[in-house]
Parts: C-alpha cells; structure tokens; sequence
C-alpha cells in the first residue's frame, strides 16, 4: 500500500445489509480522528475495495446476514483487498465473519483458524436478557455470558497500549483461542461493575478470561484485525485510540502515532465543531421529520417491545442510535446560503426522511394495537439505514473531502 | 455570564395574521437587565405592544437542578381584568417549552382559522387545529400526543369555552387545569389559538458545583414540617380547610406527584370511576383527575362528594375552577348532575362573572377562605394569580419574619410571586419554606450561570420594577366586593405602589 497520512487514507465503513447500528460508531470513530476521505461502503463497492480503500471497517451486525449479502465475490474480493496491502478491521460480527466455518454461507469467508471459545452444545441456564444470550449455530450455540465492559490488556509491543488494561464494551464479540495464523493483541483480563452477568459468574470467567479478545493475522502487506469488543464504541476513548495507533501502525509501521487520549489535559468539555456544511432551508426541513422521528422513537423506548430481524434482535433504542448519528451533524452543521447538495439530492433525502418517518408512525401504531410488527420493523429499519447512509454520504461530502456514500 | 447553563437563546414570535414563525436571539443582554421570566416577558410585551401579545416565558431557573424550579410563566392582558397579568405555568409545560428549544414565545395578532403551534427541537410549525376545534381539552391532548407519537409532549391549550368566547375560560396545562384566574383561555379562544404542544429532547449546561448546592437546598427543603405530608389536600388542611370537609375528597385520593423537580408533591389524583386502592391497570383511558389548583378546590367545596366529577367537567371544558364556583354557588347548584349540566351549559354561553351577579375582584372571584385586608390587597393589586394561597404555607407570617402590617404581608407575598415568576421557580414552592427565600433563590441563580451580579438585592429590585411596571399598564376598571371596600384598603394600595416606585 502506499504510504498516506491519516488525513489522506481512504476508509470504507461498511454499512450493508447485516450491519447493524454500531457502524456509526466508526464512522465517529474516524471523524474524531479527522480521517477525512471516508466513504460508507456497500455489497456492490467490494469489487472496486483493493483500488479504492486502504482501510475496511466491519463493525457488529449480523455475521450470517453480512456472509448472505457478500456471497462469494464479495469474500474474493476482500482477499484481493487484503493482498495488495489492506487493512481489515473487524469488530464483533466483524470479527465472527472471518473465522473459520463450516457453515454456508460463512465459509466462504475462511481467512482464519483460530475458534471461538463461546460455541456449546448445551447451554447453561441465562439469568437476564434471554434473547441476548445465545444465537443457534447448527446444532451447537454461540453464546455470550457477559455483555457491557470488560477488562483487557494490551499485549507488550503493541504502539502505546502496550502491556495496559483498558475497559471496552462487549456486545455479543467473540472471545478467540490463539491458532498458529494469528497473533494476539489483547487478552480478556476481568470484569467491571458494569459488566452484566447473563449467566454464572464462573462460567463467564471460564469462557473469557484470558482468551485473545483482538488479534491480528498478516496477508502479505495486508492485515486482518479482529476484535472481540467493541473499541470503537464512542464512550470508550482508550479503545478508541487503541484502533487509531492500530492503523497508524498500519500505514507507518516505524513510527507509532501521537496518543490523544494519553496526552490530553483535563479542561472544560468543549463541544465538537463538525465541518458540514447544509443549505438552510433544507436543514430546517429534514429537521423536522428527523425531529419528529426522535420523539417518537424515545416514546417508543417507553414501552416493551423488541423485533427479531434476522439473527438479530432490534430494539426501539437502535432507532434512536441511527438518528443520533444525523442529528448530531445537524445541529453542528453550517448553513450556508447555497450548500453543497442540489436542488434534487436534498428533496429526495426530505422525501426519504418523510417516508422512513411514515413508517415509524405506522409502527407506534402497531404496537399500540398490538398487532405483529415484526415485518414492519424490518422495512423500518432498512429505510432508516439508507437514510442514515445517504444524508452521511451527503454531509461528508459537503465537509469538503473525498468521501460519500457507496 | 454562562447564558447556556440557563437558557437555550432563542425567542420565539408566532404571528397568527402572517402565519409565520420567526426567531430572535436571547442575548445576554436581555439577561443582564431583566433577568427571566416574568421581567423578559413583559419586556416582550411591551416591545410588542401594538399587537396585543401574549408571551409564554420560562424563568432563568427553569428546568434546571435548582429545586421546584418547573415554572414558566404566561403574560398577556386579561380580558376579565383589562389588566396585564403574569399567570404561572406549572406541571412539566415551562420545561418542555425550554427543552424545545425556546425560552420565550411571543404570539401575535389572531388567525382566521384554527391554529395550534408544535415546537420541537429548535422547530416551530403553526398547523392546522380543525381536527381538534371544538374537542374538550382531553379530546385535544389525547389527539395531538398521539399525532406526534409521544405521551410525554405538553400543551397549553384551551377547551370549548375559550373557543365559544366564555370570559371565564382558563387556560389547561395537558389534561389539566392550570392557575389561570385571569380568563386567558379567553384570549387564545379570541386569536384561534387551539394549543401549544410542545416536545424537545434538548439539555442545558451545567454550572461546576451547582447540582451539590441545589442538592443542598433541597435537602434543607426537606426538613421542615410541611414536608412530611404529600398532597394538595395536606396544603389545603393547613390553610385551614377542616379535615371535614376534605374527607369526600379525601376517600379518592390514588396517589400524589410532583411538578418537574418540586421537593413538595402538590399535586393530587383522584380516581373517581374506579377504586382508588386499584392496584392493576386501570380498564379506563382516564378514571381519574388531577388535583392541582388550591383555590378551584376550596371553591368547590360546597359540592361535597361531587366536588370530583364536576371539576373533571370544568377541566374539559377548560373553565376557571374559581369562577365556576362562584357562579354554582350563586345559582344554589350543589348537586353533581345539575352541576356538570350546568358547567356545560356555562363553556358555550360566554358569559362573565359581572353578566351573573358575582361579586368579584377586578372580574374574578375573590380567593373564598380569607378575607383578610393582606388577601384583598393582593387580589386588588390583580398581577399575580390568586389561585396561589395568599399567605406562607407550613408555618406562620412569623416564620418567615414579617409583622401585622397587611401592606407588608402583601407585599411579601407580591415580592416571592415576581421573584419565582422571574426565576421560574414553582409560586407554591416559593411559600412552602422560609430556608428558600430570596436571598437562597438569588444563590442559586448567580451559581447556576456565574454571575456575581445576581444578589438578593438587585433580584428584588427586579421583581418591585416587575410589579411597578405591569401595573402602570393596567387600565382603571373592574370593582372590589362591596363588602371589601373600605379606606384601609385603599390606602394600604397606595402604600404598596409607591414602595414599587421607590
């Protein structure tokens, strides 16, 4: 690959079917980290991935969903990325995706031979959270004993972090064992007061600790990194910086990069300036309906309902998630008096936030009647993660790089 | 000054003739010199003086840590009195109106058709209310939280007797009634202003070391007397209604809330159409109401174990609980049925206190416990709602240091009602304990936004330029009982006003 700095390094984000809402949580990731030339990528940009992006991020979802959605030339096409110098990095079902399978359509996606230490055949009894606990695997389950923060160490050697303890949150990633193709980079270490038990204490120590919790294995120039939990997640800014130095690493294997959470001074919060730049009127109309949409979702966090939508159960707090991620950018954003978009391209994403929000109406009403809302939530959710997609696509744009969506 | 630990910086003006929604800056020098609430309201009020205003204000407490700090307040002229008054706004209404992203709302001019204005996140959108015109007030916030998907978004509104013209009709805060005693409901009716529902998921700043002092003064708060009861029926008792009386309202009692943040729950709910001890989900939308107006309760008394049904009629007709009381008690009404009848028949017929042969303070009824010159003062005076008990709750004139001048009990009274309205502290609130007097109130404001110039002495100096000038816009009009009239009273007027002045 050749050598590009943070501000010129081409990151694709995957945003496709199966990715779930912690996407976003990337796509904040490299806006803190001011890597400019970002773009949201979907199933139909794999063929073009080894020519036009340095960097995949794959953040949680669901894996089997993700395998479907790539088929084969999707994961020909991941290969031909990592060979010519790529760097993969893979959180959750990120991580889950390239792990060696048995089972179509995963097994087309065999890039590495270490195995999960969460696979049982019998399931222990769960204390909380059932629909969290486990996910079938042909006869066999994965299942996650703990969910929120963990504890792990960094090995020695790896740039800053090396040989310290970090809490990062863990949603269903895996815990790995260590195979000859890998090398760890850190290890699960202990449990935090905010880590959740959904079953015995000791079978979580059992099946965590001191398993690999990120790991990486080297194709040719190209890197596969996988981790367990989610580091990108934005409360968690050690395990933030810990995937920055990880691709800085990347890109400059002799130099490691500057800590921003290691040197920073503790002062006054300011609140973070975004560079997007939106035409006025348009701002004010999708707004409202993504306005009108955050009322109406925190409602929704009210009451007790959830969808199973593939392998993945969805809850009205992930709605919530997908419209933070535009209302934040909206409230930064600077009007100017022509903007960035045309006339056309903002009339469609208003019209798009108006459908989406119409199907958010209909789904309150659902569930107020009590009907099944299953099918609706799915359709639900894809029109507000195409949203999501198209008005990043259009923001970043408008922020003066080289990115948009897929 | 850290102006956004306080506010959101935004005024809103909403002209009903053009249609159209505009935003002006709060800036801090607004702030500087009127403080909040009340002060900047008028100020609003008088810079739109031309087109009849009515202004909706949230206190520079408002909706922050500081303790019963959930009031706003409403200014306009009432169409009882001819007088502008400052109506306080309770429940959750000023802080939503805040968390939405306005601090204050002008609305001007009147519409041609029914109109309702929704402000959300830093939004303000005047739609269409033909759907809801002619629904009672429960009707209309049933409707407009389902439309916009969320049982949490407030309203001010009216029901059929603000729309029919009916110079009694009070304002409601959602479901219920508010301490409008000065016929505002009226006056939206007038301009075709059905609600205002408001909903924001907005936040404010935070002071460093201001939630532990406003920790602290709650904690105070708590330790006196008062607050080892709960309810509307325990502050009622200690004004000194007989537990007699209370005990046919008392058998319903269901349970007691607060208002955003209040350390005393002065409200009450009342399950009328089932049990109160129920302990499942109720089988009604709504079986119940909330008490929330002292004196619309004392007013009512009379009407017994039928005191509950007819003021749940009045709250969806969206009448003045005060004035209806007055009117049954004239007509001989004591009977549930008649009186819900009746309440009915009132909200479409438009009809005034004077039109009925009830004697009354500037229009209004007088507060019905206390004749007391202190009470008729402050009811002459007409700027400050006397649905607010007239005297300091959960103790004495002697607890909180003041003599048997009734022009200085007044005008204590005066003094805590402009200083909560400026601040936007709950006017309840403000009587309920002599530990939260202004010079605490004063505390809390200068460290909620770091101001040093915020003392107790230019607070009150604050509130008696509010007092002076709301009244020097009133026009002469309006009578006392004749029973009240007397040369003490007059003369006890004038010695209040010229302390304003002073």
């Amino acid at each position: 690959m050749e050598q590009r700095d943070s501000d010129n390094l081409r990151v694709g984000v995957y945003v496709g079917e199966g990715a779930s809402h912690s996407w976003t949580w990337f796509v904040d990731l490299m806006e803190k980290y001011s890597y400019s030339r970002l773009r949201l990528i979907e199933e139909d940009d794999f063929p073009c991935l080894a020519p036009e992006q340095d960097v995949l991020l794959v953040s949680g979802g669901d894996t089997f969903a993700v395998a479907r959605a790539l088929e084969p030339p999707g994961a020909r096409a991941l290969e031909d990325f990592l060979q010519k110098g790529g760097l993969y990095i893979g959180s959750c079902a990120g991580a889950y995706l390239p792990l060696n399978s048995s089972k179509a359509p995963l097994s087309t996606f065999n890039f590495v031979k270490c195995r999960i230490n969460n696979l049982t055949r019998d399931l222990p009894p769960v204390h909380q959270m059932p629909l969290k606990f486990s996910t079938q695997y042909g006869c066999d389950y994965i299942y996650h004993p703990v969910r929120e923060d963990v504890r792990v160490r960094m090995e020695e050697g790896f740039p800053i972090w090396g040989g310290r303890e970090v809490s990062v949150p863990l949603y269903g990633g895996p815990p790995m064992n260590l195979s000859e193709d890998i090398v760890s980079r850190a290890v699960y270490t202990g449990f935090t007061e905010r880590t959740r038990f959904l079953t015995e204490k000791e079978i979580a120590e059992t099946v965590y600790l001191g398993k690999v919790a990120a790991c990486e294995k080297f194709f040719g120039k190209g890197r596969m990194v996988l981790l367990g939990p989610h580091f990108e997640h934005p409360w968690f800014p050690e395990g933030n910086d810990i995937i920055h130095q990880w691709i800085e690493w990347h890109v400059h294997p002799e130099r490691p990069a500057v800590s921003r959470e290691m040197n920073k001074k503790p002062g006054k919060k300011k609140r973070r300036v975004c560079k997007g730049v939106l035409a006025p009127q348009f701002q004010k109309d999708f707004k409202r309906e993504i306005s009108n949409m955050r009322i109406r979702a925190h409602a929704m966090t009210r009451q007790s309902v959830h969808w199973q939508i593939g392998a993945k159960v969805y809850e009205p707090e992930k709605i919530l998630h997908f419209l933070d991620a535009i209302w934040k950018r909206l409230e930064g954003a600077r009007p100017t008096s022509s903007g960035m978009l045309s006339s056309g391209l903002q009339e469609v994403l208003v019209e798009q936030a108006a459908e989406c929000n119409g199907l958010l109406k209909l789904l309150a009403s659902k569930i107020d009647s009590r009907e099944d809302s299953e099918e609706l939530a799915g359709e639900m959710f894809a029109s507000l993660r195409s949203l999501v997609v198209g008005f990043l696509g259009v923001y970043f744009s408008s922020a003066g790089g080289d990115v948009g969506a897929g | 000054m850290d102006l956004e630990n306080a506010y959101m910086g935004r005024i809103l003006v909403a002209d009903l003739n053009e249609g159209t929604c505009e935003e002006e800056e709060l800036t801090e020098e607004m702030v500087n010199e009127h403080i909040g609430g009340a002060a900047i309201n008028l100020a609003l009020y008088k810079q739109h003086a031309d087109r009849n205003p009515i202004v909706f204000g949230t206190g520079l407490l408002t909706g922050t840590f500081a303790p019963s700090s959930c009031a706003g307040v409403m200014t306009g002229k009432s169409p009882v009195s001819g007088r502008v008054c400052h109506v306080p706004l309770s429940w959750q209404t000023a802080v939503e109106i805040k968390y939405s992203g306005y601090d204050f709302v002008v609305v001007l001019g009147e519409s041609e058709k029914p109109v309702r204005l929704w402000l959300h996140d830093e939004l303000a959108e005047l739609a269409d209310a033909e759907e809801v015109w002619g629904q009672d007030v429960w009707q209309t916030t049933d409707k407009l939280r389902y439309e916009h998907g969320d049982d949490y978004v407030q309203l001010i509104g009216i029901g059929p007797a603000g729309e029919k013209g009916c110079r009694v009709a009070q304002i409601s805060e959602g479901a219920w009634g508010s301490r409008d005693v000065f016929g505002m409901g009226f006056t939206l009716g007038a301009r075709k202003l059905k609600a205002i529902a408001m909903r924001g998921l907005g936040s404010l700043e935070v002071a460093d070391g201001f939630l532990d002092e406003c920790l602290e003064v709650q904690q105070g708060l708590r330790k006196g007397a008062i607050f080892e009861k709960q309810g509307l029926l325990a502050l009622l008792e200690d004004l000194g209604v007989s537990a007699a009386d209370l005990e046919p309202i008392q058998q319903k009692v269901h349970r007691h809330s607060a208002a955003f943040n209040c350390a005393y729950a002065a409200n009450t709910y009342l399950m009328i159409d089932e049990p109160p001890g129920l302990l499942e989900e109720s089988k009604q939308d709504e079986p119940g109401l909330l008490l929330n107006d002292p004196a619309g309760v004392i007013s009512l008394l009379f009407l017994k174990e039928g005191l509950p049904v007819v003021l749940r009629e009045i709250n969806r007709q969206g009448l003045d609980p005060v004035a209806c009381g007055a009117l049954l008690a004239k007509e001989g009404v004591s009977e549930a049925e008649e009186a819900v009848k009746r309440v009915k028949a009132l909200a479409g017929e438009g009809v005034g206190l004077e039109d009925a042969g009830v004697e009354n303070v500037y229009g209004l009824a007088p507060w019905p416990l206390s004749e007391a010159l202190e009470a008729r003062l402050i009811q002459a005076v007409s700027i400050f709602s006397h649905a607010v008990p007239l005297s300091p709750l959960g103790g004495g004139w002697a607890d909180v240091s003041v003599g048997e001048d009734p022009a200085e009990r007044a005008q204590w009274w005066l003094d805590r009602m402009a200083v909560s309205s400026i601040l936007g502290i709950c006017p309840i609130a403000a009587l309920l304990s002599p530990e939260f007097g202004i010079e605490k109130m004063a505390e809390l404001g200068a460290k909620a936004v770091d101001w040093d110039g915020l003392t107790e002495e230019a607070l009150l100096k604050q509130a008696r330029k509010l007092l002076a000038e709301t009244h020097a816009l009133g026009e002469a009009g309006g009578t006392v009982p004749s029973s009240w009239a007397s040369a003490d009273l007059d003369g006890a007027l004038e010695k209040l006003r010229q302390g304003w002045e002073g």
